[in-house]
Formats: C-alpha cells, sequence, structure tokens
C-alpha cells in the first residue's frame, strides 16, 4: 500500500501542521518519545481514521495496539484486511 | 461597607486591534463588513506546534494573552484561572455538530467534542502553565466576563489567592453569526471577536490601576450605582469619567439614569461587538488611567437586554 496517501491522511487527522509526510518514515514509532509523540487522544483520532477512510474497527483494543505502532504497520494492516 | 480593591498588574489582548497593542495604537475598526476578526499574531513563541494542533484559534489566543500577561506581570504561575466566556468554543463546536449531521453520529473525532466545551479555554491555559490552583469558568452571554471578574475579586479579597488571571474569550464565525438575530444582537457596528487577559492580585505593587468595585443587576441600576457609590464613599464629582457598552452614536436611553456632566466615552469602536467585549473596555479604563498618570476613577457600564454591569476602576494614586 502507498503509505503517502496514509501520511497526508494522518497529518490531516491530527492537525500536525508542522509536518510532511517525508518527515515521516514507515517504521518510525508514532507514540513515545523516541517517535512522533503521539498521545491517546491521538490514538482514538487514528482509529477513527481507519473506521472512516477504510471500514477498519478494532473491536479489540489489544490488536489495535499492536497496529497502531508505525505507518508502516498499519499501511500493512489495510492491506491485509482491505 | 467599602471593600478593599483588586489591583490590576497586567492587561492585554488579541482582539481587531494589533495584538498586544496599548493606547495609542488603538484605531476604529473597519465599519464596512459585518464581521472583523482577529488579529493574531504568531502563536509559535508561546506554544509549540505540537502542543496547539489541537487548540482551536479561542484556545491559542487565551493561553497566548494569558502567558503575555503573566510575563509582563512577573509572575510565573498564578493562583488561580477564571475564564469568562459568552459562548465558548463555537468554532470547535459547529464542526462536531457537522461530523454528527453528516456521520450519522457514527465516527466523531475525539479532539473536536473534547475542545468543544467552554472550560477548555480555562483548563488548557492551567495544563500549559502547570497551574493546579483554583480553575472556574463562566459562561453566560454578555455578562461572562463580569462573573469571571468577580469571581476572581472574591478569591483576592477573601485571602484565596494573591493573584488571578482573568480570561475573557470568545470567538465568532460565519455560522453562529448567521444563527444570530442580528436586528436585535449585532445591530450597529461589525461583531467581532477577541481575547483578553489581566493578572489581578490583591497587593498594589507593580500594579496598574484598580478594581474597587464590581456590581451586577437586573432591577434599578440607577439606585444600585447610588449604593455602590455610597458604598465606596464616593460621590458622582469623585468619577472623572464614565465608559459605557453604548456604540458609537447610538440612542444613549438605557444609561440615561448618568448625570449630564460626567464625560462619557465608549470602546466598542475599537474591539467590535462580542459577547465578552466589556474586558476589553476594563482594559480600556486601565489603558486610560494609566495614561492619565495612575489616578482620577472611571466607571465602565455596561447594559445588555435590561441587565446592567458596574466596574469601578481607579488610578492607584487616587484616595
Amino acid at each position: 500500500m502507498d503509505t503517502q496517501k496514509l501520511k497526508e491522511q494522518i497529518i490531516d487527522a491530527l492537525n500536525l501542521e508542522e509536518l510532511t509526510p517525508e518527515d515521516i518514515k514507515d517504521e518510525a514509532p508514532l507514540f513515545g518519545p523516541e517517535g512522533l509523540g503521539f498521545d491517546s487522544i491521538d490514538a482514538l483520532e487514528l482509529l477513527v481514521l481507519l473506521e472512516k477512510n477504510y471500514g477498519i474497527k478494532f473491536t479489540d483494543p489489544s490488536k489495535a495496539k499492536s497496529v497502531l505502532v508505525s505507518v508502516g504497520e498499519i499501511a500493512r494492516y489495510i492491506e491485509a484486511n482491505k | 461597607m467599602k471593600r478593599s480593591p483588586v489591583y490590576i498588574k497586567a492587561s492585554s489582548h488579541i482582539s481587531a486591534q494589533e495584538p498586544f497593542c496599548t493606547l495609542e495604537s488603538f484605531s476604529p475598526i473597519p465599519q464596512e463588513g459585518a464581521m472583523v476578526l482577529c488579529k493574531d499574531p504568531d502563536f509559535k513563541p508561546f506554544i509549540p506546534p505540537m502542543v496547539s494542533r489541537r487548540m482551536n484559534s479561542i484556545v491559542k489566543r487565551s493561553i497566548a494573552v494569558s502567558k503575555y500577561v503573566l510575563d509582563k506581570a512577573g509572575i510565573k504561575c498564578p493562583d488561580a484561572i477564571v475564564s469568562g466566556t459568552g459562548i465558548g468554543c463555537v468554532g470547535d463546536t459547529e464542526v462536531f455538530l457537522n461530523q454528527m449531521l453528516d456521520n450519522g453520529e457514527n465516527m466523531l473525532n475525539p479532539s473536536k467534542f473534547i475542545c468543544s466545551t467552554p472550560n477548555t479555554i480555562g483548563s488548557q491555559i492551567a495544563i500549559y502553565l502547570g497551574c493546579h490552583g483554583f480553575n472556574s469558568t463562566h459562561v453566560n452571554d454578555r455578562f461572562a466576563f463580569e462573573g469571571a471578574l468577580l469571581d476572581s475579586v472574591m478569591l483576592l479579597q477573601k485571602g484565596s489567592a494573591d493573584n488571578v488571571i482573568v480570561c475573557a474569550a470568545d470567538q465568532m464565525t460565519e455560522g453562529l453569526y448567521s444563527l444570530m438575530d442580528r436586528e436585535t444582537y449585532w445591530k450597529g457596528i461589525p461583531v467581532s471577536e477577541g481575547a483578553v487577559g489581566f493578572v489581578l492580585s490583591n497587593s498594589p505593587e507593580g500594579a496598574v490601576a484598580a478594581v474597587e468595585d464590581v456590581v451586577m443587576t437586573r432591577s434599578n441600576p440607577s439606585w444600585e450605582l447610588d449604593r455602590m457609590l455610597r458604598e465606596n464613599a464616593l460621590e458622582w464629582k469623585d468619577i472623572d469619567a464614565v465608559v459605557t457598552s453604548l456604540l458609537p452614536g447610538e440612542d444613549p436611553g438605557s444609561f440615561a439614569f448618568l448625570p449630564e456632566g460626567v464625560p462619557q466615552l465608549t470602546y466598542k469602536q475599537y474591539c467590535g461587538q462580542y459577547f465578552t467585549a466589556s474586558a476589553f473596555g476594563l482594559l480600556y479604563c486601565g489603558e486610560l488611567l494609566q495614561r492619565g498618570g495612575k489616578t482620577g476613577r472611571i466607571l465602565l457600564a455596561s447594559c445588555s437586554r435590561g441587565t446592567y454591569s458596574f466596574i469601578l476602576t481607579s488610578g492607584l494614586c487616587t484616595n
């Protein structure tokens, strides 16, 4: 899956005005100080984004936690669950 | 009984005027057009982009102006934060409500919901400043600021706080404007928006002006005003000017009880009309008192649909 579009959607949904898609590395962690520093509200926003744009709905919170680690991991999950 | 005054240590604004400017730079807002929006500063020096990304303009303005007045007052963190807003974060509320309609009440973005509540303003100021003290939000149409001010004055007079940030903010959107009854609500001059911040203290040290009394009433304003003067051991001859909420050229009928001979001034030609514009009125009084050598007394008188408020201000050398 093309991660460029996904990154653009994330930037738009999370209002990351200071970032461009090029600033977000595919495998860079989204959460925590080593990554982009997303927080729990960002996680909720990402869940809404995935449901709205890709029809993906998580019923198991632990599954969501294992997917929302990087843009690359999210893209692979979208590809596998289209 | 004469109450002890509270002191304005610093005040500033983000409004239709240049951000944070003082009286010398005030100029009447353009009269053409229905709305005159805020002139925003660059928010980056006040709020890091990663922190501000969920903030609506009303929250950014409130934080920036609060930080600005705290710096001016030389205070790192206030003891209390009291906010006043007529209608709160209406921009985010509109987005959230439209999402509810568009998405059939499903897949709603949490940020817009969280940020749509009026107390987001005060809580975001507190989070940003790391202030764990008293925090209160007054949401009361055109008298939200007066409620916040009265709350702050009582906190200071009771000794519950030594310094308080009072922030009054409202924003205007096309959606809100279209919903308001323009004939009765926003007639006269353009509607606008703004955030005004004050640092109030119970100490006169370093202060720019004093707030001697605050009164709100729905009945018999003339009697309440006389009582206010009497309780402060004042007569009309002690009042140097009255700043009213009248629009320039508006029929002064609602303030017909004010005595002739006391100069009357207005301030809405500078800030436009919005719910908490009276905060700009108090800022204007403070600016006038400072330019007058911190002497004199100015009464800020506001009226909206039968409710009146009177804020008695003075220079620090007046007693």
